[in-house]
C-alpha cells in the first residue's frame, strides 16, 4: 500500500510479488490484517467500485500508518547497512 | 451467481451477520479472483482460510477484541503452567507411587507414559520461549500427545487420573485458540511467575509431597484435594480478577480468570461424578462467578459493525 491504494486481491498479489512468492497470503488471513490494521488506524477505506460485478474495496495507509512504515523501514535499512558492513569487514561479502 | 461465487458466499455463513452485511460482497470478489489465479488446491486453502476467520469473528477470537486479547496473554502462560503442573504431578504422584513400601498399584501414568507427558510439556515450554510464534502448533502437540498418553496409559492398565489429564490438557487451549498477533511475546518472567504460583498453591493445596508413599499419592486424592481445599484459591482467583477487572487492567484480569478455568471447573465436576462426595457451596459460587466472568468476556468481545469509515466513499462503478 505505500506506492498507493489498493483493493484485497491486489495485496495477496502485492505480498506474494514482494516475497518472489515465498509467502503466499490467504484470503482469510488477508482480511484478519486488514480488519486489525484497520483497527490500529494504520489503514483506511479508500474507495470502491464495480469491476465485473465484483465490489472491489480499496484500502490505503492513514498518516499515521505511512509515518509508521516509514519509520520500521529506516530501521530495517539501518540494520541491514550495519551487516553488510560487517560482512564486508571480516571479507565474507564483496 | 455462478457456481464459483455461490460457494464462496455459503462460506460467509461462518461469520456473524453485520460482518457478513459488511465485508461479504468484497470477501466473496477476493476468493473469486484468488480462485481464478490459482490451481484449486490454492483456492481450497483460501477457502478454509476465510472459513478459519469467520468462526473467529463470530467467537470473537480476533486480536483488535477483548477475549483476543486475553488469549494472547493467557497463551503462553498458560503452557507454563501446564509445565509446572507436570512437575508437579512428577513430584507428587508418580514417585510416591514408585517410593511406596506398600503393594505396588496400577494407578497414575508411571511406567507407562507420565514421565514422558511432563517432558513434553517442559519441552514445549523451552521451545515456545525460544519461537513464541510457533505456541499454537507446541500447544497442539502437547495437547494431542497427552491425550494420546492417557489412551495408551489406559491400555497398560495404569489408570491415569482423567481430572488432572484434563487440567493439564485445557491448559494448551489458549495458546490453541488465541489469535494471530504481529509479535508474539515471549513473556518469559511474567510466565514463570504464573506457573511458580501455581506449583506452590498446588503444595499447600494438597499435602500429597509430605510421607511417600501409595496413600499419599496425588494421584490417590489430588483431585479430592483440589475440590476441597479449592474454595482457598477460587476466591483468591475472582479477587484477583475483580482487583484487575476495576483498575481497568480488564485484559489481564480475563486472562487470569481463563487459566483458572479447569481448576473451577473441576472443583465442581470431579465430586458430581462421584456420587458419595458432596460438592462444595463455595466451589459452585466460584463456578456462578466465573461463568459470569467469562459471559462479561465473551459479551465484550461480540463483533459490531465498525463506524463510518471518515474517508468519503466513491463508487467508480466502471464495470456496472
Amino acid at each position: 500500500m505505500a506506492e498507493g491504494k489498493k483493493h484485497g486481491y491486489a495485496i495477496i498479489q502485492g505480498v506474494a510479488s514482494l516475497s518472489d512468492g515465498d509467502v503466499e497470503l490467504k484470503a482469510g488471513t488477508l482480511y484478519a490484517m486488514l480488519d486489525r490494521l484497520t483497527f490500529d488506524g494504520v489503514i483506511e477505506l479508500a474507495g470502491e467500485e464495480i469491476v465485473e460485478g465484483r465490489l472491489r474495496r480499496y484500502y490505503e495507509l492513514t498518516p499515521e500508518g505511512t509515518t509508521m512504515l516509514a519509520e520500521e523501514s529506516k530501521r530495517r535499512v539501518k540494520v541491514s547497512n550495519i551487516a553488510l558492513r560487517r560482512l564486508r569487514f571480516v571479507g565474507g561479502f564483496a | 451467481m455462478t457456481k464459483e461465487s455461490e460457494r464462496s458466499r455459503k462460506l460467509l455463513n461462518f461469520y456473524p451477520k453485520a460482518y457478513r452485511e459488511e465485508r461479504g460482497d468484497e470477501i466473496v470478489a477476493t476468493l473469486q479472483e484468488a480462485a481464478e489465479a490459482r490451481v484449486p488446491r490454492a483456492s481450497l486453502s483460501d477457502r478454509i482460510s476465510v472459513a478459519q476467520y469467520g468462526v473467529r469473528v463470530r467467537l470473537g477470537l480476533t486480536s483488535e477484541t477483548m477475549f483476543g486479547k486475553a488469549l494472547d496473554i493467557a497463551a503462553i502462560p498458560g503452557l507454563v503452567m501446564g509445565a509446572f503442573f507436570g512437575l508437579y504431578l512428577l513430584i507428587s504422584g508418580d514417585l510416591p507411587v514408585v517410593n511406596s513400601k506398600f503393594f505396588y498399584p496400577n494407578f497414575g501414568p508411571f511406567l507407562t507414559v507420565g514421565p514422558l507427558l511432563y517432558l513434553v510439556w517442559i519441552l514445549g515450554v523451552v521451545v515456545v520461549f525460544e519461537w513464541p510464534q510457533y505456541r499454537r502448533r507446541i500447544a497442539g502437540a502437547c495437547m494431542t500427545l497427552t491425550i494420546i498418553g492417557e489412551l495408551l496409559a489406559k491400555l497398560a492398565q495404569r489408570n491415569p487420573n482423567a481430572w488432572e489429564i484434563a487440567i493439564l490438557v485445557s491448559l494448551g487451549v489458549p495458546s490453541l485458540l488465541a489469535p494471530d498477533v504481529y509479535v508474539t511475546r515471549r513473556r518469559v518472567w511474567p510466565s514463570l511467575s504464573v506457573g511458580l504460583a501455581t506449583f506452590a498453591a498446588l503444595f499447600l493445596v494438597t499435602d500429597s509431597h509430605a510421607n511417600p508413599g501409595f496413600y499419599t499419592s496425588f494421584y490417590w486424592y489430588g483431585t479430592y484435594e483440589i475440590a476441597h481445599r479449592q474454595p482457598f484459591v477460587d476466591v483468591f482467583l475472582l479477587a484477583l480478577f475483580a482487583v484487575l477487572w476495576v483498575t481497568k487492567r480488564r485484559e489481564v484480569a480475563s486472562a487470569a480468570l481463563i487459566l483458572s478455568s479447569p481448576w473451577i471447573v473441576v472443583g465442581v465436576a470431579y465430586p458430581l461424578s462421584l456420587q458419595y462426595l458432596t460438592v462444595s457451596a463455595l466451589n459452585v459460587i466460584a463456578l456462578v462467578a466465573w461463568a459470569v466472568g467469562m459471559a462479561l468476556i465473551v459479551t465484550t468481545s461480540r463483533y459490531r459493525p465498525r463506524p463510518p469509515s471518515s474517508v468519503e466513499v466513491t463508487a467508480l462503478n466502471p464495470g456496472a
